[in-house]
């Protein structure tokens, strides 16, 4: 099985590029992108669009609820887990149907991990069961 | 002990107003508690770290380079800051739970640049 795709969203530059060394490390293929523009260019143009969105929820221009938005009108199966500070608790918990889980920064590696090999089973299990239901 | 090191990769981080990870163990009687773990900092200033720091109620800290402003802040506070020190954080880790880091150590290890 091919490593986890994992697009991490985040305006705070070397902290994404931290996070992505991080998950890079440890099997995953992870992409780090400093706005939602770039982000939302990227899931369009490439062939298999990521497992995982890793997505910051306060960007310039477009924000996280934005990015959000548009990123499960264009494929409603990729998981998004939103990155937040302290404040932000009730903006995320308003959006809970359309996020698999929140992480409030600063981020505690482990924990991130075992939410987004969570959400990358639940992805697969997903997929593969619309492929089961597929007639040849 | 409560200990908290400022990371780069496999390091410690060369300043600690610029890191942007942290390793973070609980260790008593020359033992680890638990495994450690690492936290990932959102932007990178010396303040905040010294918040979290404080916040997460850690008793040592080790470092490479420390502002003035920022160690004598740490020490008021009753932490213990071990600075200078150059090398992989593992050993610099197991070092301090022996008892053995002291400031200013180049570790095993240590990459020269």
């Amino acid at each position: 099985m091919a490593d986890p795709w994992v697009l991490i969203v985040d305006d705070e530059k070397e902290f994404a590029s931290t996070l992505a060394e991080r998950l890079n490390l440890r099997n995953m293929e992870a992409v780090a992108v400093y706005c939602a523009e770039d982000a939302l260019s990227l899931i369009h143009t490439v062939d298999h669009v990521p497992d995982v969105v890793l997505l910051d929820l306060k960007m310039p221009n477009i924000d996280g609820l934005q990015a959000l938005e548009a990123i499960k009108q264009y494929d409603p199966s990729i998981e998004v887990i939103m990155l937040t500070g302290h404040g932000d608790k009730n903006i995320v918990e308003g959006i809970s149907n359309m996020i698999l889980a929140y992480i409030i920064k600063p981020v505690d590696l482990k924990e991130l991990i075992k939410k987004i090999n969570g959400a990358i089973e639940k992805r697969r299990a997903a997929l593969s069961g619309a492929d089961q239901g597929r007639i040849p | 002990m409560k200990i908290l090191i400022a990371i780069q990769g496999d390091d410690i981080a060369p300043r600690f107003d610029l890191t942007h990870e942290a390793l973070i163990a609980h260790a008593e009687g020359g033992k680890l508690l638990e495994e450690p773990r690492i936290i990932l900092l959102p932007g990178s200033s010396g303040e905040e770290l010294c918040g979290h720091i404080i916040k997460e109620n850690m008793s040592h800290v080790v470092c490479g380079g420390i502002e003035d402003v920022h160690f004598q802040y740490l020490s008021w506070k009753k932490i213990t800051v071990i600075d200078g020190v150059i090398g992989p954080y593992h050993q610099a880790l197991d070092d301090l739970v022996h008892d053995r880091l002291n400031p200013w150590s180049v570790l095993p290890g240590a990459v020269q640049q």
